[in-house]
């Protein structure tokens, strides 16, 4: 039953509300902290399933290819899993890090998808300055949400 | 032993994951993904916006609480507002009635008139600002594919192209953007008249493609929606030109333009329904 508020509101944050906590169209992303918070803290499984529902949630409502999403939260749900109990993820450093990681890998690998399904040349292989700026967000964004969903006994 | 079994289960299950999505990647355009994307959709739009209907409880509650308090004020200036909108509805009538009857005299059809749809953006993605959207108004209120979105701008009173219609719900409906990469739309350089093609870079920018050489095309132009738009009503505002590529090698040059609706934070759009009479 947690696990399903859980989810809700997750998913109320990052689509439903998004508009509102956006600045400047900026809004930083929800889903993948979430669940490299899942997999540092509770392992590759839990993180995995999740990223591939939180995923496949998010193919549904954009207009990108469906199982682009889901495909890239499962890869970052099982490696932040894999990394599960070797650091500590209350630390504000490991967060920082491994977010900032994560979302690099996660744009790059949605730029490559890009790239290979549909011919799009304009951002293959490198950042955008929205891409950036959205994974400074995501990264300042991290520590409050650990420490909620720490508190909350996720 | 405990722990490598474990993680011998989650390397399956990654296994298994990434080929369902990847097969899912694989057969996207094929009709059952399609109604597997469907049903994902439904299922989880409907959950999600109940939950988000009872978080919006509290707002409709405080909004119930001011509106009390300011009733009385609103009540007197209603008032007035109402006797002034009789006087008009008077004038309506007898000018609606002369309208109908030179109809009538000349043998002329009836203009097609328009239904306005104001509909809420429920769903937007983190970084889908200029790809997609969701909103939510559907089949129920008469929306079908490919319908304009436009937005208003209440500064100057101008309307603005925001994207079309692709998929259509019971209670939802999918707009895709001008500026998603996905989208064209048939423009026109306003000083000059030039009939070329806008693309979307999932970026605030539209790129203008197939302008002529000799075309006389200037830094701050305006772009207009063409006359050869089947979605949307010509000479509606869209963007400036901000940039020219230009080179004697090709044979058309391309124009970078910034749309107007970026100027704007809209949460509500309207989308234009031909009225078809019964």
């Amino acid at each position: 039953m947690r696990k399903i508020i859980f989810y809700n509101v997750l998913c109320l944050l990052q689509f439903f509300f998004s508009k509102y906590i956006s600045i400047y169209k900026i809004s930083p992303n929800f889903v993948l902290v979430a669940i490299i918070y899942i997999g540092l803290s509770r392992g590759i499984i839990y993180a995995e399933i999740m990223g591939f529902l939180l995923g496949l949630t998010w193919d549904a409502f954009s207009s990108e290819v469906f199982g682009m999403k889901a495909m890239m939260f499962t890869i970052v749900g099982y490696f932040s899993g894999k990394i599960h109990k070797k650091f500590d993820h209350r630390k504000i450093f490991t967060q920082f890090v491994v977010i900032s990681c994560a979302s690099i890998i996660y744009c790059l690998g949605t730029n490559l998808f890009y790239f290979i399904l549909m011919n799009n040349f304009n951002h293959v292989f490198f950042l955008t300055r929205l891409d950036l700026v959205n994974i400074l967000a995501t990264v300042f964004v991290a520590p409050p949400l650990f420490y909620i969903l720490d508190r909350v006994g996720l | 032993m405990y722990r490598r079994r474990k993680l011998r289960s989650g390397d399956v299950i990654f296994i298994v994951l990434v080929f369902i999505s990847f097969s899912f990647v694989i057969c996207r355009v094929t009709y059952p993904l399609k109604i597997i994307k469907t049903l994902v959709y439904r299922v989880t739009y409907q959950n999600l916006n109940l939950t988000s209907r009872a978080f919006r409880l509290v707002h409709i509650f405080t909004d119930i609480v001011k509106s009390t308090i300011h009733m009385y004020h609103d009540n007197v200036a209603y008032k007035q507002k109402n006797q002034e909108l009789i006087n008009n509805l008077n004038n309506y009538i007898e000018m609606s009635k002369e309208y109908n009857d030179l109809l009538s005299f000349l043998k002329l059809g009836k203009i097609r008139n328009v239904k306005s749809v104001f509909a809420e953006i429920s769903v937007i993605e983190p970084n889908g600002w200029y790809r997609c959207f969701i909103i939510n108004k559907g089949k129920s209120d008469g929306l079908y594919n490919e319908l304009p979105v436009l937005v208003f701008n209440s500064k100057n009173n101008t309307l603005y192209p925001v994207g079309k219609i692709i998929e259509t719900y019971d209670t939802s409906s999918k707009v895709v953007m001008i500026t998603n990469s996905i989208h064209t739309l048939p423009v026109e350089i306003k000083t000059s008249g030039i009939n070329c093609l806008a693309e979307g870079c999932n970026s605030n920018l539209l790129k203008i493609k197939y302008i002529p050489c000799s075309a006389d095309v200037k830094l701050g132009d305006e772009i207009i929606v063409s006359r050869l738009s089947t979605i949307f009503q010509k000479g509606i505002p869209v963007g400036t030109v901000i940039n020219i590529t230009d080179s004697k090698f090709m044979d058309f040059k391309t124009a970078v333009a910034e749309v107007y609706f970026e100027k704007i934070a809209f949460f509500r759009v309207i989308v234009f329904v031909p009225h078809t009479e019964k």
